[in-house]
């Protein structure tokens, strides 16, 4: 409990460290955003300078700096400069859509990634292995963009299987509760929504979550091979242990601490490649928000979707943490 | 309960409707819809990028006025042909030369069926002149004042002969209700005097209209229209070619001759001027004969036909035909010998170095002309840079030359002169005396290329203030002449604006200005 507490109280300094880096960097790299909010609007150099007051760019950096955590803290991110709407809320309004999608991916490439390593790892050095990882090294190298658009023309287009892009169609609208559709259509009872949206998430999450399913098969392999080497299990299976419980109990619970570390990470790589999959799918999430924020100038949005990104990595890596315990009860953090 | 709900407010809507309907007075100059069927079908588009706002004042770019351009109209409108036409004003006149006298239709209802009347002009022109607004109209819109409930005058600060290119753009909104619910709430739900209704926008996803039945130009065809944004090229063709959307716009050039059975590309010339611009105060190119021979060096229609499939114009000068103002002028056509006895005479026989900045779009067409101007001994080190980054760099005029385009969407001599080779333009002044030459580095140029002419400036003028269309093409051949010989830009191309759609969608052609006009447009199935 102790330790749940200090690390809560440790994602202060470490989102005080992400925005003083963010800021920075949006300020120092070259372009003036007054510059290109007016840009093709005859705007003269007088109500630029006024825009830039209004904006309180005219201010030194360090102050500038201190009145945006100050009104942060508060809650209030600023009003963002291409959409001019409050930053806040416009990173809520994408939150489920994002969520919804690296969720769905790190539970189908988890879903994959065990039991195929698992497999592999069994029968290690034969067929399967092979083709287990070559199939691995293969789902590691192909860009994410390839694999998106290749689905999108071979599923959508010349099958017609499943739908190429965005999240749900037009008819069929289910009531927005959550924000998150699967669980508003359950909420509702619309199967129709809810088949439709599973539809819709099939080709983004197969193609965010390929790689680190292979990524995942192929670490699972490695580490249940090297606890399967060690003396405990040799022991364990000269006790007469059916094969099954030592798999169960010895080798399976101590080859998942280093697996869970990886797929701590994993989920946060999977926000990132979030970025790529959300533009190619036309997915309303954080990662197309952050995009146009980019290309805009559009800095206050930037910093804002920044910040709730670390936010989320931090709270997934508690949550790793919390489940290290679970799962050893060896390691204890009091 | 909800489906009760649901029911009532249909139910509600329903008794409204037919009240209203009835209690509408009759309005002779609305043609009745009887030869045209009811709006009927659905068409989706897709764009690039959702719109920034759905509040005008904020509009930013061509994605989102084509979205805003369903559900609002100007006082005047551009036809197809890029034509100017009265549209919520039936005519106007100029009692002097600043003031211009709006007549407007009488009968225009808003969606919620508020009348379209003067306030409104007024109250739209006021939100349009803050500081915080996406459009220029405070530099030279003095004030509105409101004759009568169907007559308002528009008083510019000086006079402004292309005044009309402007008016087109001004999308009206309603001032009872804009004060009704605020600027959050006309931004989530606004209202316009448009063909089109809005149902819902649901961020990043879609934006759904409505036909307005009740249009005072005549209902539209289309019964429901939706924005559905596609950010990748490649997913918004697969998802016209699977039959999702209709219409698709910025397609890749590669894509017109590829399409598919029931898909077809559409072009229109578009109103983009590709050139490279040399700083006139940087040497090498503050000698007017290096800038001919630039000119003189790149071969642009093998350019055009080999590394454009030809879907591009040859560019004679800054303006592009369709402009008012534009006459043809004598072609630098590709020729490497007198390209190279003017370097010769300029004093670089054998070429010289030189930067050259742009974006990472350009890159393609950099290496293109980096390899030709190669044949006359110039080394190009080309800088390519991120936008923003890019225009910090050539803005203030920092960029010995730099490769970009301008786009002149008015129509009008005047946005392309006035903003490109006009010495006074945005606060610069760069015939000012000395260490007073305004924004940027003065001894760079101030902006752009730092082109300045006393000539031109005098017809840019002229040209900017005489409201005589016939004396205003006079003054703009002049200034047109003059920057052709002088050379401040290597002339280049105008590449073609590429839509694709499905064949069920007619009556819809694209336009010059590349905005999205669904009035007449239906779908067959």
């Amino acid at each position: 409990m102790q330790y749940l507490l200090r690390r809560l109280v440790l994602i202060i300094p470490v989102l005080f460290g992400v925005s003083v880096i963010v800021f920075t960097i949006m300020h120092v790299i070259p372009g003036d955003p007054v510059q290109l909010m007016l840009e093709g609007t005859g705007a003269s150099a007088e109500q630029k300078q006024a825009m830039r007051h209004a904006l309180g760019l005219d201010l030194p950096l360090p102050v500038q700096y201190v009145n945006y955590v100050s009104k942060a803290i508060r809650g209030d991110f600023g009003q963002s400069i291409h959409f001019k709407q409050p930053v806040l809320g416009l990173i809520l309004e994408r939150l489920p859509a994002t969520i919804e999608l690296t969720l769905a991916s790190f539970i189908l490439s988890t879903a994959i990634a065990l039991p195929i390593g698992l497999l592999s790892a069994l029968k290690r050095n034969t067929f399967i292995d092979y083709i287990v990882m070559t199939g691995a090294t293969l789902g590691i190298s192909l860009p994410t963009f390839w694999i998106g658009i290749l689905l999108i023309m071979l599923v959508a287009v010349n099958l017609g299987w499943l739908p190429g892009f965005g999240r749900i169609d037009y008819a069929v609208h289910p009531q927005r509760i959550t924000g998150f559709l699967l669980i508003d259509s359950l909420l509702t009872w619309n199967i129709p929504a809810l088949k439709n949206t599973l539809a819709h998430l099939a080709l983004p999450v197969l193609t965010l979550g390929i790689g680190t399913a292979t990524f995942t098969t192929r670490f699972v392999r490695s580490s249940l091979l090297e606890v399967m080497g060690q003396d405990f299990v040799v022991v364990a299976r000269a006790k007469g242990l059916h094969e099954r419980l030592v798999l169960a109990r010895h080798v399976l619970r101590n080859a998942l601490i280093p697996v869970l570390t990886l797929i701590g990470l994993r989920m946060g790589g999977l926000l990132g490649g979030a970025v790529v999959t959300e533009t190619i799918f036309a997915w309303p999430g954080m990662g197309r928000l952050v995009i146009q924020a980019i290309y805009g100038r559009d800095f206050v949005l930037v910093q804002g979707v920044v910040l709730f990104f670390a936010l989320i990595r931090i709270t997934i890596n508690i949550l790793t943490d919390i489940i290290y315990v679970w799962v050893d009860p060896r390691i204890s953090h009091i | 309960m909800n489906s009760k709900r649901k029911w009532a407010v249909a139910l509600a809507a329903v008794i409204v409707v037919s009240l209203l309907a009835a209690c509408a007075p009759s309005t002779p100059e609305v043609v009745p819809a009887t030869t045209v069927p009811g709006p009927k079908g659905q068409i989706i588009i897709s764009q690039a990028a959702d719109p920034n706002t759905l509040d005008h004042k904020y509009l930013k770019g061509r994605n989102t006025q084509n979205v805003l351009r369903l559900m609002f109209d100007s006082l005047y409108h551009r036809d197809n042909n890029m034509q100017i036409v009265p549209w919520l004003a039936t005519s106007y006149e100029n009692p002097d030369e600043l003031t211009w006298r709006f007549h407007l239709r009488q009968g225009v209802k808003f969606h919620n069926g508020n009348d379209f009347k003067a306030n409104d002009v007024k109250f739209t022109l006021g939100r349009l002149v803050e500081d915080d607004s996406q459009f220029s109209t405070r530099k030279y819109v003095d004030r509105v004042e409101v004759v009568d409930d169907y007559t308002v005058d528009i008083v510019t600060k000086d006079p402004y002969a292309a005044f009309m290119t402007r008016v087109v753009l001004w999308h009206m909104t309603d001032e009872e209700y804009f004060n009704e619910v605020g600027a959050e709430g006309f931004g989530s739900k606004p209202v316009g005097t448009g063909p089109f209704t809005f149902v819902e926008w649901v961020k990043d996803e879609r934006v759904v209209f409505e036909a307005n039945r009740d249009y005072w130009g005549g209902s539209p065809k289309i019964k429901t229209v939706i924005f559905a944004p596609i950010p990748e090229a490649a997913t918004r063709i697969a998802a016209l070619e699977a039959g999702d959307v209709d219409i698709i716009t910025t397609v890749p050039p590669e894509y017109v001759d590829q399409t598919p059975e029931g898909v077809e590309a559409v072009t229109v010339p578009g109103t983009r001027a590709y050139f490279l611009a040399m700083n006139v105060n940087m040497e090498p190119f503050d000698d007017v004969r290096v800038r001919q021979a630039m000119n003189y060096a790149i071969d642009v229609e093998s350019i055009i036909e080999n590394v454009l499939n030809g879907l591009a114009r040859r560019l004679d000068n800054p303006l592009l035909p369709e402009a008012f103002g534009y006459i043809a002028t004598p072609v630098y056509s590709y020729d490497l010998d007198k390209a190279k006895s003017l370097l010769a005479e300029a004093g670089y026989p054998d070429g010289f170095e030189m930067e050259l900045d742009t974006r990472p779009s350009y890159k393609e067409m950099a290496e293109v002309v980096v390899g030709q101007l190669s044949a006359l001994g110039i080394k190009v080190n080309v800088n390519i840079m991120e936008s923003a980054a890019f225009y910090a760099q050539y803005e203030p005029g920092y960029s010995q030359t730099a490769l970009t385009s301008w786009g002149n969407s008015e129509a009008d001599a005047d946005g392309m002169l006035s903003k490109q080779f006009y010495s006074d333009r945005y606060s610069c002044n760069l015939l000012g005396p000395e260490g007073e030459t305004g924004y940027g580095d003065a001894a760079r140029g101030c902006y752009y290329t730092g082109y300045a002419n006393a000539e031109v400036d005098a017809a840019v003028v002229a040209g900017s203030r005489d409201v005589d269309p016939e004396k205003r093409k006079e003054y703009y051949a002049t200034a047109v002449k003059i920057i052709v010989e002088e050379a401040p830009w290597l002339f280049l191309y105008n590449p073609v604006e590429i839509y694709a759609q499905r064949d069920r969608v007619q009556g819809w052609v694209p336009r010059s200005d590349a905005l999205l006009i669904l009035d007449e447009a239906w779908v067959t199935d």
